[in-house]
């Protein structure tokens, strides 16, 4: 018996989906998104972003890259013929790839959901839950460390 | 959100749409479909795939969350609801008609 096909409602506005790399654009850099990422360019370098990332059809991310939200996966992670170690994206939530989605990094992530045609040619890696703790940089980067009993 | 940002993240991000995923390469849960009735509370509830068959607005689903994609005749049904509509008007006015000059007869 065949599974019925999934889909998927974009809801920009529901979703928080706020940043968008249009088709043609080309980022490169330590850059940080606040908020959900659509990638329909190209995007490398150090990313991380504060929200769900879909990566469109045509749309290439490269780098290091860390998302706190969901993965959608409908064009491409990492180069065309690129080492898995040169793309790894780092996912705290689920990544879903779809019938278009190509991966030739490192994908890492809590959950994942292969649809049917997924292209998977790099590793996978199951996040664990320790995983989720921020370390220490981060909270020090965020809010600025108070002496035990001192008062604001 | 306020509805500045709304705005222009509609505007520069796009309306919502919907997108096919494909067909899952797992099988889905092994759990039964139907009718879900808590013993402890008594409350009741349809399934996940029940739920997205019979209910026809999906605007209370959780968002970023893929559902099934309809079969060939819901869509089909779905896509000319207007003229069903106007079909099923069109047959009731006939017969009440039909049975009104049978009557008068």
């Amino acid at each position: 018996m065949k599974l019925p096909q999934d889909t998927l409602t974009i809801d920009p506005i529901a979703m928080n989906v706020v940043n968008r790399v249009a088709a043609g654009c080309r980022l490169v850099g330590d850059l940080q998104f606040d908020g959900g990422l659509l990638v329909q360019g190209e995007v490398s370098g150090q990313i991380r972003v504060n929200g769900r990332l879909i990566i469109w059809k045509g749309g290439v991310v490269r780098g290091t890259v860390r998302v706190q939200g969901d993965l959608y996966l409908f064009g491409q992670l990492g180069a065309t013929d690129g080492a898995a170690q040169e793309t790894q994206l780092e996912c705290h939530g689920m990544a879903y790839v779809a019938q278009t989605g190509v991966s030739t990094g490192t994908l890492m992530a809590k959950r994942l959901q292969l649809y049917e045609g997924a292209d998977l040619r790099g590793p996978f890696k199951t996040l664990k839950l320790g995983s989720t703790v921020p370390v220490l940089h981060d909270v020090q980067s965020q809010q600025p460390l108070r002496a035990p009993g001192s008062r604001s | 959100m306020d509805p500045t940002d709304a705005f222009f993240t509609q505007t520069v991000v796009g309306a919502p749409f919907t997108v096919l995923l494909g067909r899952r390469r797992q099988p889905g849960g092994a759990g039964s479909e139907g009718l879900g009735i808590d013993p402890a509370t008594g409350e009741h509830r349809l399934t996940r795939l029940w739920q997205q068959w019979v209910v026809l607005s999906h605007a209370s689903d959780p968002v970023g969350t893929p559902r099934a994609r309809p079969g060939r005749l819901r869509r089909f049904l779905e896509r000319h609801a207007l003229w069903v509509a106007v079909l099923g008007l069109l047959s009731l006015a006939a017969s009440l008609l039909s049975w009104g000059v049978l009557l008068w007869k």
